[in-house]
């Protein structure tokens, strides 16, 4: 859930468009050093932007009944690596903002802290990490799906704990009633996405192999 | 998604103020939003609220069924979102709703309707084409403006590559798939969307390598007409609502 206009005093949201400018600016450069090295990821690049925009309206089948839907960030991260999905997933949610009001213009800057930088850095550095300790491909996948989704409503608990100190118990009790208020729809959410990953990224090894070797993402010859 | 994405985007094309300069509007709703933010809940975002949608459903003649088809889902994400705000917890305790909570909860769905609709002002008077255009004046790099105007038209057809998936696997499984198989089912949908991007991505980069697309790729971008009247109206909102918050402090 990205944090809607309004929702957050204005000096946070100042304060939030300064930590997440660097990382977004170094994305972006790293978007500019890709295109002028590879013009033809140009493109695919657009497509893994709308791609990700896309991803949440597709349903995903819930065990109650209900349906969720990912948030895509933890694949980009593994695909085009975190720098990318920084600027991609900054676009991402400025269009989300402007073009259906989910989020908002004021606090872009935390929303971006959130989805586009610490869910990717944090599903990422989980995909290698659990990469050096197993060759298997199903387990780094899943914690790179899983982490990145529960990392970024970790941070957002953390910035509405931040915003709305509770009356009474503070800082800590407030982040515990956000986190546990998350926790209800997002630990589900996220083994689900993570069990969706796995299953995803089997299907893009058996039938767009050539896209993933050329992202770097497998080798040209592997039995995995 | 894909049909409240069209529709918004129609309304900015076809709307009276799609010929408007798009700085004059971008300084207009970013000055309601920042009114919205900065002012008290009342008088200050509840104004805004109005003028927003007296701007929107006067001049800019949006239709009331599409402004409320555009705007109710995310006012009901915002009730629901600070809903928390009004309970009170203390450890060893059972959550409480408190009065004070209430009115933080109230005046945050306030400042977020406010800054929403007027978020939504700009959304639905400017092409996101013309948004583009614009920060292209501004000296943004191109390619990254590039890679957001062609995010924005592969969205459409992604979009609806994506309800004819779901709409054809919903109609083979009705609903009565094992979980497991669903799983299976919704991976593989995820996986085409992802192919089709790709492939059509990179069959739209040889056709335009063919052309002569090679750095930028520009494209024709109205200046739109300057509009002082918009702005001065702009100011004049913003002073009205400055003043009556601090006339009812």
């Amino acid at each position: 859930m990205h944090i809607a206009e309004g929702m957050l005093p204005p000096v946070q949201c100042a304060a939030w468009f300064a930590a997440s400018a660097p990382f977004v600016i170094h994305g972006s450069r790293q978007v500019l050093r890709t295109v002028r090295e590879h013009p033809e990821r140009k493109l695919l690049l657009a497509a893994a932007g709308a791609f990700t925009l896309v991803l949440s309206a597709l349903k995903l089948p819930s065990v109650t009944g209900s349906s969720s839907h990912p948030t895509g960030t933890g694949l980009g991260a593994v695909l085009f690596r975190p720098p990318v999905m920084a600027f991609l997933g900054t676009v991402v949610l400025l269009f989300q903002a402007t073009l259906l009001a989910h989020g908002g213009l004021t606090t872009l800057g935390a929303n971006a802290f959130s989805m586009a930088i610490a869910g990717p850095w944090a599903g990422y550095a989980a995909y290698r990490l659990l990469g050096r300790v197993t060759r298997a491909t199903w387990p780094p996948v899943f914690a790179a799906m899983a982490v990145a989704n529960l990392a970024t409503y970790a941070v957002t608990s953390v910035q509405l704990a931040i915003a709305y100190p509770d009356a009474a118990s503070g800082l800590p009790g407030a982040l515990a009633k956000f986190l546990s208020l998350f926790a209800l729809t997002q630990i589900p959410l996220a083994i689900a996405e993570g069990l969706l990953g796995v299953l995803l990224f089997g299907f893009l090894s058996r039938a767009a192999r050539p896209e993933l070797v050329g992202l770097g993402v497998v080798p040209e010859t592997t039995d995995a | 998604m894909s049909a409240r994405v069209t529709a918004v985007d129609d309304a900015a094309w076809a709307g009276p103020w799609r010929s408007v300069a798009v700085g004059d509007k971008v300084a207009l709703s970013l000055a309601l939003v920042l009114t919205a933010l900065l002012t008290p809940a009342w008088p200050g975002s509840v104004l805004v609220a109005v003028v927003a949608v007296a701007l929107m459903l006067g001049p800019a003649r949006i239709r009331p069924g599409l402004l409320a088809a555009v705007a109710l889902p995310p006012l009901a994400f915002l009730v629901a979102g600070a809903a928390p705000l009004a309970v009170e917890v203390q450890l060893g305790e059972w959550p409480r709703v408190t009065p004070d909570g209430v009115a933080r909860a109230a005046g945050v769905v306030a400042h977020g309707v406010a800054g929403s609709l007027s978020v939504l002002l700009l959304a639905t008077t400017t092409p996101m084409v013309d948004m583009v255009g614009w920060l292209r004046r501004l000296r943004v790099p191109g390619p990254l403006l590039e890679i957001a105007e062609l995010m924005y038209r592969l969205l459409f057809v992604l979009a609806d590559t994506a309800v004819a998936l779901h709409a054809a696997q919903a109609g083979r499984l009705g609903g009565q798939a094992p979980l497991r198989r669903r799983f299976r089912h919704a991976a593989s949908a995820v996986g085409t969307v992802a192919l089709h991007s790709w492939h059509r991505a990179t069959r739209l980069q040889a056709g335009l390598a063919l052309r002569g697309f090679e750095e930028d790729l520009p494209t024709l971008s109205p200046a739109g007409r300057r509009t002082p009247r918009l702005l001065i109206a702009g100011l004049v909102v913003v002073a009205g609502v400055v003043a009556a918050c601090w006339a009812v402090a």
